[in-house]
Formats: structure tokens, sequence, C-alpha cells
């Protein structure tokens, strides 16, 4: 197993030189010049050129590049042009608010769709499964910008008792921080809880169609140790594939979320940054999640032999 | 020095408009929460300063001069002005007691410590190009020498656009966006969280200009009546609306038109518009053809419909107006008013078969921005009405801006002046004149000589007459189609007493709860 790991350890650096390639080249290739941008309408030509050699936009691809690759190696991710701080330091300010909306999404999304998906497969074909599935498909369906924007008008407005948006760090107290995430934080999830809902119903319906289970019943075994135990263990192969996918569309697909509830993210900043051409904030972002990816599913490969010991990977 | 002309200055603090909140009893104390369309990426006192960024700014700094309810130069914390009959010397004398927020007492040394900081890294440091000196002859006295006379030198040292914000000397030699926001504004700083929100506290020690009687645009005479201000940036619309709806803030600003139509029914909720807050305009490329042609230009002049035009841009918040800047500036004039908003297809195409144009493809460069892709479509359904070929093509701003800064690819193109129709006059230069022009416009000697008078006379009524015709020429020869004033509108709480809304900014001064 750690040999596995170095390996995809190494892997990663791999793919993340690929991705700052990518990621670089793209904005280079996008039309839009932030010096212009910075300038503003009929700027002068000394003006435009004074920001570009201040921001060494000015230098050839390949020297801008090698720069890039430099810093790296250092752990530099470059100075924003447009928040004139370290890309670094501005990704670290949001990342709070992301992984806090992240991750109480997440967990939304685990409790109700797994438990929504066993359900569903267990009363497979009543009315109960019809209702969930249905759930689901308009989970999956409903735009989450409206769905926020419900959300804030009936339990913001209407009922008055959450806030309407903005994130309360846990400093201002654990009440103040969970009730600004709520919201948020079902938005984001109610696509994603339907997904899980499917697979793991798909799952669970196929597992509990296994000759063991007919064994397991024929045992007697309880229902709790025959579901609990000899099903759920089967079915997580599958739904933790997808949670790590999950997960990292959650860190990375916040962006209309944290617009509609004025959450100070690394989604926000980003799509700023895209609208001002902040090259190296945008290069930045893209390998951070990049890498938050590539992580997450090496986590995901070594939960998979944790519970399937027939998974090994030496 | 000769003085032949000595500004005094105090009396033309006396027209400010202070007189709504006399009828109403103000009351001290609570917090003020805002809910602003967006944030700023820089709170540096010395950078660029977007109408958003100056409502987090002005609360906080102040300078030498500022600009008065219609964008005109008023002092704040120089008291008097003496400028030399050459143009040459402006010799400030400085309010005295003026308290930094950090109780150190203003003087001649923290100003020029500060100017000399925007003359570092303000994007508008070209406004000090001209200067050769400054000088603190005692601690209450600042004089500026240029090389060369710069009738608009006091414009641009008054400017909001970037604005000379004097902070303590030791302050002024950190880095862009290294300073500890400490000015002598009549709020202290809180904290700045980007994209999510700022604190503003009541600065006790302010020293508010005691020869005003009153507030008068980003000058005057200024009270804080709250103990604090949150200004929470909530970019979505309909979110901001709804914080509004549920009392988890007393003020927002850009309320959509459908929603206001809606709050006008909640006893609770008042609007407040902005009757001008930016200028949409359609600029045309002279450098490419078919609009190379000064008479496809006319003939694109002619067609529109600024009624039309305008009604989808603001949803009903706007003015029509000709001229370059908002009604009520001195600079305001009936230069070119007779070719705005003709509205004519007929005249338009006589105009068009008259200059030779063949139907060659007019491309239209629209920003990805709401009002600009309404006014964009219906801009191109009117033209094409008149004969004309547009293309429309949709983009992102930063590709607008970047295509619109070379001569090729497109024609025609969307944008919105902000603060030059403001600041006054002075603000178009670069737009109009010189190798970078909007219009891309070379050689027009017309345009250029009548800039040369504007720079060169320190007789107003001489750039008055220069200025209209700048005005005149940019339409006759097409430089930019005006298309209207466009205003905002805010909406506040009915518990927020004594708002007044203003085209600088977003003011929290002289506003309390009830």
């Amino acid at each position: 197993m750690g040999r596995y790991i170095a390996h995809r350890l190494a892997t990663t650096v791999v793919v993340l030189v690929v991705v700052s390639f990518i990621s670089f080249s793209i904005m280079q290739l996008v039309p839009g010049d932030p010096a212009i941008i910075m300038a503003g309408l009929g700027a002068s030509g000394d003006q435009v050129q004074r920001i570009r050699e201040q921001f060494g936009l000015d230098q050839p691809f390949m020297f801008q590049l090698a720069r890039w690759y430099g810093g790296l190696l250092v752990g530099d991710l470059g100075e924003s042009i447009t928040l004139s701080r370290p890309v670094i330091q501005a990704l670290a300010e949001r990342a709070p608010a992301t992984l806090a909306l992240a991750g109480v999404a997440l967990a939304l999304t685990l409790a109700i769709g797994v438990g929504a998906g066993v359900i569903a497969a267990l009363r497979q074909n009543s009315w109960i499964d019809r209702l969930v599935m249905a759930i689901a498909v308009f989970g999956v369906s409903v735009p989450s910008f409206w769905l926020g924007l419900l959300f804030i008008i009936v339990f913001g407005v209407m009922l008055d008792v959450l806030p309407t948006g903005g994130y309360a760090p846990l400093a201002e107290g654990f009440t103040a921080w969970i009730k600004s995430l709520i919201l948020p934080a079902v938005s984001l999830a109610l696509l994603q809880i339907g997904l899980l809902a499917r697979i793991t119903r798909a799952a669970m319906v196929d597992v509990l169609q296994q000759d063991y289970m007919r064994t397991a019943r024929a045992k007697g075994l309880p229902d709790w140790v025959r579901i609990g135990k000899h099903a759920f263990i089967n079915v997580l192969v599958p739904v933790v594939t997808v949670i790590g996918i999950i997960f990292g569309l959650m860190l990375s697909g916040s962006v209309v979320i944290e617009t509609v509830f004025a959450f100070p993210g690394i989604g926000r900043l980003m799509a700023n940054a895209i609208l001002t051409r902040d090259y190296p904030v945008i290069q930045g972002g893209l390998l951070v999640t990049a890498f938050a990816f590539v992580l997450l599913n090496l986590l995901v490969d070594v939960f998979y032999s944790w519970i399937d010991p027939r998974i090994r990977y030496d | 020095m000769m003085k032949l002309r000595k500004l005094l200055i105090a009396g033309l603090c006396l027209s400010v408009v202070s007189m709504p909140m006399l009828a109403e009893a103000q009351k001290k104390g609570g917090e003020i929460l805002v809910g602003m369309y967006v944030g700023a990426n820089s709170i540096d006192p010395h950078f660029s300063a977007s109408y958003p960024t100056r409502t987090m700014l002005y609360p906080l700094y102040e300078t030498l001069f500022t600009v008065g309810e219609t964008g005109t130069p008023i002092p704040m914390l120089a008291e008097e002005l003496a400028i030399s009959a050459d143009g040459l010397t402006y010799d400030f004398k400085l309010r005295q007691g003026v308290k930094f927020h950090n109780g150190k007492t203003m003087t001649a040394e923290d100003v020029k410590a500060s100017l000399e900081r925007y003359a570092r890294f303000s994007p508008d440091r070209i406004s000090f190009a001209p200067v050769t000196a400054i000088e603190t002859p005692d601690p209450y006295r600042v004089v500026i020498r240029l090389k060369e006379v710069s009738p608009s030198f006091l414009d641009r040292l008054a400017s909001p656009t970037s604005p000379t914000s004097i902070i303590p000397s030791e302050q002024a030699s950190r880095e862009l966006n290294k300073t500890d926001n400490i000015g002598t504004g009549p709020f202290r700083f809180g904290e700045w969280v980007p994209d999510s929100h700022m604190t503003l506290e009541r600065f006790d020690g302010y020293s508010p200009n005691m020869k005003a009687t009153g507030p008068d645009g980003f000058g005057g005479r200024k009270t804080v009546w709250a103990d604090r201000v949150r200004l929470r940036f909530l970019p979505e619309a309909s979110a901001r609306v709804a914080a509004l709806e549920s009392g988890q803030v007393h003020f927002i600003e850009d309320v959509p038109q459908p929603s206001v139509k809606r709050l006008q029914g909640n006893a609770k909720i008042a609007i407040e518009n902005l009757a001008a807050f930016q200028m949409p305009v359609v600029y045309l490329n002279h450098a490419l053809a078919p609009t190379n042609n000064v008479g496809v230009r006319r003939a694109i002049q002619a067609a529109l419909d600024m009624d039309e035009v305008m009604l989808a841009a603001s949803g009903g918040v706007h003015k029509l107006n000709h001229a370059w800047v908002y009604d009520g500036n001195a600079f305001h004039n009936d230069g070119g008013k007779a070719l705005y908003n003709i509205n004519d297809a007929a005249k338009a195409k006589q105009i068009l078969k008259d200059s030779g144009y063949k139907g060659e493809p007019i491309i239209f460069n629209v920003a990805s921005i709401a009002w600009m892709q309404r006014v964009g479509v219906l801009v191109t359904e009117q033209l094409k009405a008149a004969g004309l070929n547009v293309e429309l093509r949709s983009m992102d701003w930063p590709t607008l801006a970047s295509m619109a800064n070379g001569n090729a690819g497109w024609n025609m193109a969307t944008s919105g002046f902000g603060s030059q129709p403001f600041v006054g006059a002075w603000s178009y230069q670069r737009l109009f004149v010189g190798e970078f022009n909007l219009a891309r416009a070379v050689d027009d000697k017309v345009m250029e000589e009548a800039w040369s008078r504007f720079n060169n006379s320190l007789d107003v009524e001489k750039r008055k007459a220069a200025w209209r015709d700048i005005q005149t020429r940019s339409y006759d020869q097409v430089y930019v189609v005006k298309l209207g004033d466009m205003g905002m509108s805010h909406a506040r709480s009915a518990q927020l007493k004594g708002f007044r809304a203003y085209a600088g900014a977003t003011r929290l001064w002289d506003t309390w709860l009830d």
C-alpha cells in the first residue's frame, strides 16, 4: 500500500504539471488583456504597457511559463494582478468559507442521499421508492441558483428564520456559523443528493439480489445485520467512488451558490478573476482545485481497500 | 508669489443641500447595515475608485479639495486656495486641528507625503505630471508648483476617480494595499473581508468643516450618527432585495425595476432613485470600414430611438440628455443637441444612400452585462430597420475592451461612462483625443485644436467655449453615440433616515436609524 500511495503521489505531480500547463496556456489564448482592463477605456499605450511590465505580462510566453513553474517549486503561486496580494493568500482567505460550505453540503448529501437510496431500494417499487426517486429527479433537474433564491424568499423573508446571505465564521459562534451555512449548503447539496440517492438505490437493489444475501436471510439473520452489515458494506464501493467526485465538484462548482448567498469563497474569487483576466489567480485556483480532486481520488482509492479487503494495490 | 486670483472658499460651502434633514430629529447610535451590489478589490487610499470603492473609501479618507453635489471642486481639508496669475502655483492653506484616526494632528508634511505617494501609485498619476515641487513653507501651508499651465489641475486634485487621500506621513512610504487604513474621515476602519463585508466605526475625534452648514457631495460638514456601519457585498440582486425585506439590512443599492414596483407597495420600505448613475454609450470605430465612412456613422446616429433604447437599458430610471456631463455641471451646453435622438429611419436611409454604403457588415460587439445585452439587441433591430447590416457579437467585458483597444474586429461597441459625466469635461480627454481615443479617430485637427484651447486657457468662459466645440465635434463626426443618462434605484428601510442618493457613492454620514 505504501508503494502504491507513493506512486500515486508521484503521478499527482505529473497531473499537476499538465494541469498547470494547460491552464496557463488557455489563459494566454483567451482574448482579454488584464492590463487594458486595469488601465480603463481610452488608456494610452504607455499606461497599458506600464501595467504589463509591472506584472511581467510583456515577457515571452516561455519566460512567463518558466517563471510560473519556478515559483511553484518554492510554493509561490504568484501575485494577483487585481488584488495586489499573493495568490496563495487570496486563496487561503477564501478557503474556510468554501470548505465549510462543501463540507456541510457533503454531510447533508451523505446523510440524505445514501439514506434515501437505501430506503428506496428496500421498498423497491413501492410508493416510497417512487416518491424518493421523484424527489431525486427534482433535485437533479432544478437549477441551484433558482432553488437558492426560493430558499432565501421562503426561509429568509417569509419565515425569517435564517439569514438571506453572508458567511459567519466559526469565531462568531457555532449557531451563527451553521445558520449561515444551511441554505447555501442545501442548495448546493440537492443536485448531488439526487444523484447519490439514485446510485445508492441501484447498488443496493443489485446487492439485495445476490446469493449471499439470500443465504443471510435463510440463516435467519436479523434485518439490521443483513442490511447494515452484509448489504451496506458492499454498496459502499460505488458510493464512495461517487462521493470523491461529488466533493470535488462541490469544492470547485460552488460559484453560483457563493454568488447568490454572498459567500466569500474560492468560487467567487475565481469568477471575479476570470472577469478581470487575473491570470495568476485563475492559474493558482485551477491548480489548487486540481490538487484537491487528485488527492480526494487517492483517498477514495485507499478507502476501497479498507472497505473491501479483496482490493489490493501492491 | 503674486496672487491675482484668490479663492476665498468658505462662501462656496454655504450652498449645501442640507435642508431635508432639518425637518427630522437625528438619533445617535446603532449599526447601519448596507447591502452593496459589489465590493472592491483594493481599498488603498490612492488606487482607483469605482462607485462601490468610493462608498468604502470616502468614509475613511478626505482630500484637500473634493467634489460637491454636482461634481464641482469644493474645499475639504484645505481652507483657502490661492492660484498664481500664471496658473503655475497652487497655494493651499490647511484647516487646523484636523485629527487622523490614530490621534495625530494633520500637517503640511502629511499632505506632501500623501500627494507624493499618490504620484507613485495612482492610475491617474498622470495628473501630477506637471508638478515640479510640493513645498511646505509652514505646518499649515502646502504649495504645489507646476511646470506648465494645467487648468484642470484642481479638478484632477478633487477627482474621486482615484482620490488624493491624505494619510499620515509615516504611512505614506507603505506599498500599495499595505497602509493601515488611517485617514481623517468621519469613520474609522473596522475590518474588511473581501467578497464578504467591511465595517466602519464612528470616529469621535472627527474634525468637521465648520464653515459649511451641511454635507455637500463628498465634502461639506459631515456628521456621523450611527455607531457603526456594516457594508455587506451582496452581488445577487434578488438576495439583496430579500435581505432588505427581511430586515437583515437597512439599505440596498441597485434594485432591479421589477422589484422596485413590488417594494413600492411595502410601507416599511422607501425607494431612493439616483437620477444619473452612468451614461450608456455605443462607440464607433473610425478606423475600420464601413464605419470609417462618416455617412454610415451619421446614419447610425439618425436611426436610433433613445426613448426605447434607454427604457430597455434602465427599466425606467433614466433621462434623455445629449450632453457629456450631467445636468447642473458648469460645463453643460447645447453642443450637438440637434443630432441627439433623431429617431428618423427614413432620414437614416437617405444618409446611407448618399454615403455609398453597400450593405457591408457592421460588427457590433456587445458585452455580456445585462443592460448592454438589452441595448445591443434593440439597437441592432433599429439599425437593421434603417437598412444597416448589423452583426451583433456577444462577449465578456474583458474581451470587448481588449478588442476595442485595436482597430480590427469591431465597428460598434457598447460601454458606459461612469465617473466621466460626474467629474466633468476634463476627464474625457483621453476618450476623445490622442492615439488611443475610443473612436480610433486620427488627424482630427478640429478636435485637437479644441482640446488645446481647453487645456491652455485659464479663463473659465473660454474653456467652456472650447468644451462646447469638443462636444459639437464629437456629435458631428459621431465619435460616440450617447444613449442617455441612466439612473439606479436604491431602497431603504423606513427606519433609516436622512439618506440622499448621490452620483458619487452611497454616503453613510448624515443618515441615522430611527
